[in-house]
Formats: C-alpha cells, sequence, structure tokens
C-alpha cells in the first residue's frame, strides 16, 4: 500500500467515514508495518489537537448565533426601501416603458413641426429659375423628348444654392408633364 | 439525528419563505458551525467575521423566497456566504494588516485551554499552519473540523465530488503535519 492511500484511510478513520471492509484493510496493514502505526498516531495527535484549535479559535469567539441574527433581523426590518429594493426589477421595466411611451408620443408630435421650423438652411441662398417657363414649340418639340444620343431627356427645375463655405450648386428638380431639359452654362 | 435535521430542512425552508422568522433562524443556526468556518477558510482571519455573518443573515433574510429548490438550501448559503465573505477579504487587503501580532491576540483564545507552554506553541504552529493552507484545502479542512459534517455533506455544500473532498483532506493534514514536524522534528506528538 502506498503512503498516499494509507493516508486515505487513515483520514478516513479519523473522520468517521471509513467502512468496515477499509477498516480490515487498514487494521492489516498496521499490524504489518509499525511505521504505519505511528504515523496513525501522529495523525490523531495532530486530528484531535486541530479540532482544539479549531473550537477555540471560531466557536469560543465573538457573538452567538442568536444575536447575529437578532442584530441581523432588526436591521433588515428597519429598511424602509426593502419592499421597493425587492421589486425593482419589475419597477425598473415598468419605468423604462413608461419613458419611451411618453418619448415616443413627443417625438411623433413634435419633431415634424421642429424639422420644418428649425430648417437651418436661409431661404434666400437659394434662387430658383423663375422663367423656367414651357413654350409651346418647346413642348411640342419631338427632338426635345430624346436626346442627340437617344437618351430620354427629362423636364426639371433648378435651383442655384450657395451652401455655408461659399460654394455654389445647381440642383435640379423633375417636373411633372413638362418636356424640358435642363441646361448648365458653366458658369458655376 | 442528522438525517432527521436533513428531513426537515426543506419544511423550514417553506416555512421561511412564507415570513417564519422561527424556522428562518432555526435554518441558520443549525447551519452555524460550518458556516462559520467556510467563512473563516475565506477571510483568513477570525476579525470581522462577526460583521460578515450579519450580513449574511441580512442576505438570507432578503433573498429566501428566490429559493426555488428548498432541499439545496445548503449550497445555496455556502455561495451566498462565499460572496459575502470575499467582499470582506477584498475590502480588508486594501487595508494595512500587522499579521504576526494578529496571530499572538488569537492564540490567546487557545492558550486558554492549553496546560503548558509547549502545549500552546503546538497550537500556535497548527494554527498558522491551518492559516497557510491554499484557500480550497483550508475550506474543506474547517468546515470538517469545524462544522462536524460528513464528506458527502461537504462535497454537497461545496457542489464538488466526495473523492476531492477526501484528497483535499488528507493533503491539508499532510501539509499541516509537514509544516508542524519540520519546526519540532520528531518531538512535536510525544507526551
Amino acid at each position: 500500500m502506498n503512503v498516499e492511500m494509507l493516508e486515505i484511510l487513515i483520514g478516513k478513520y479519523l473522520d468517521g467515514e471509513i467502512t468496515p471492509s477499509e477498516q480490515q484493510i487498514l487494521e492489516a496493514e498496521l499490524n504489518k508495518d509499525p511505521e504505519a502505526e505511528e504515523l496513525l498516531r501522529q495523525f490523531q495527535d495532530l486530528h484531535d489537537r486541530s479540532c482544539e484549535v479549531v473550537a477555540s479559535e471560531l466557536l469560543g469567539q465573538g457573538k452567538t448565533p442568536e444575536e447575529i441574527f437578532t442584530l441581523a433581523y432588526q436591521r433588515q426590518s428597519k429598511n424602509p426601501f426593502h419592499s421597493i429594493i425587492k421589486y425593482r426589477g419589475i419597477i425598473r421595466f415598468a419605468a423604462g416603458v413608461a419613458a419611451g411611451f411618453i418619448i415616443g408620443l413627443t417625438l411623433h408630435f413634435v419633431l415634424p413641426a421642429a424639422t420644418i421650423q428649425n430648417s437651418s438652411v436661409p431661404r434666400e441662398v437659394f434662387a430658383r429659375n423663375t422663367n423656367n417657363q414651357e413654350s409651346p414649340s418647346q413642348e411640342t418639340s419631338p427632338q426635345q423628348l430624346t436626346g442627340q444620343t437617344g437618351d430620354v431627356v427629362r423636364n426639371v427645375d433648378w435651383y442655384n444654392f450657395t451652401d455655408e463655405q461659399g460654394n455654389q450648386w445647381l440642383i435640379e428638380g423633375l417636373r411633372e408633364n413638362i418636356v424640358r431639359p435642363a441646361v448648365y452654362d458653366g458658369r458655376i | 439525528m442528522k438525517a432527521k435535521k436533513r428531513q426537515n430542512e426543506p419544511a423550514l425552508v417553506y416555512a421561511a419563505q412564507r415570513g417564519d422568522k422561527e424556522a428562518l433562524q432555526l435554518l441558520l443556526t443549525r447551519n452555524w458551525t460550518w458556516l462559520k468556518g467556510l467563512v473563516y477558510s475565506i477571510m483568513g482571519l477570525p476579525d470581522q467575521i462577526d460583521d460578515c455573518l450579519q450580513d449574511i443573515c441580512v442576505r438570507v433574510i432578503r433573498k429566501i423566497d428566490t429559493l426555488r429548490e428548498p432541499e439545496r438550501f445548503r449550497p445555496w448559503l455556502a455561495t451566498l456566504a462565499r460572496r459575502e465573505a470575499l467582499k470582506y477579504r477584498q475590502h480588508r487587503a486594501r487595508q494595512p494588516m500587522q499579521l504576526d501580532e494578529d496571530i499572538a491576540e488569537l492564540s490567546s483564545g487557545s492558550r486558554q485551554q492549553s496546560e503548558n507552554l509547549e502545549q500552546q506553541e503546538l497550537c500556535r504552529q497548527i494554527l498558522k499552519a491551518i492559516r497557510s493552507l491554499p484557500e480550497k484545502y483550508r475550506r474543506v479542512f474547517m468546515m470538517q473540523h469545524a462544522g462536524d459534517l460528513t464528506y458527502g455533506q461537504i462535497a454537497e455544500i461545496l457542489d464538488v465530488p466526495v473523492t476531492t473532498v477526501q484528497i483535499r483532506l488528507v493533503r491539508a493534514r499532510r501539509m499541516i503535519y509537514n509544516e508542524v514536524v519540520n519546526k519540532n522534528s520528531k518531538k512535536v506528538w510525544g507526551k
């Protein structure tokens, strides 16, 4: 029998966990080997003293369990927010749903109006092509409906737009039912 | 007797969950010794143990109704206690501590029980050896010696196999033995 196995059996014997068959094996080993017997004696002594040390270290000091429990119970009873803390998960969830609903409603009613009113683009930077009137000749001209390369020509309104950096942009917008090409004169 | 106590434990948990204060107190006091041993094994020193145990009691009172398997009260309690004890240990780690003074002070408890100086010294060495054990060995050792628990109960509480408990106990015993024998040669156990 190796030392570790012997120590396991001795440990089980000391802790009262040894089975009858294991005890027979241990007794046979103890009878056969005097060193094993000495080891058992020393471990028995260590076990007894350890129990004493642990008892004096833990059980002989401090308050009794009843005192500690009473203090804990009083402390718990004094906490007026206990019921709130207990259900805080549900409360948080409900508060989140309510807040989301209110924010959604607010955005729904306020945001479109605010977007129009608070448009940051000044109106005067637009220069609309106010002379974009369709002429009867152009309206009826078949060449204007298709370009020279055969592409379909769409009629558009166009705008000049100057941004904050001073850049000028030509913006085209489709017009309905009027056939007229957008013209870029190359000056921008 | 132990088996009878164990049978009653789920019933006590049910009663405690319905707000029975006495059942809750009984549950805690029945499991007090191993609980204290577990807390000690994590904290390493007996100071602040009562404060930590009080906090554990508060947590149990607040959380007992969340325990879904009353038959697993002990592992649940052990998990809760471990968390609280770790909090205390972390808090204390930030504060300066003088270990030697502490051991000298703590050995006064065992001094009362010892009959002579040699025995006092031996107890002090054993205590020091227990404290210097790695935590997993110290935990099993303290629970076995303080709580009067079987290997099976320790395994259930710590959620480890029974063989692990056996091996850890054997190794813990061997480490303490080596620590004490190395300092006192072969005369340590002489009477």
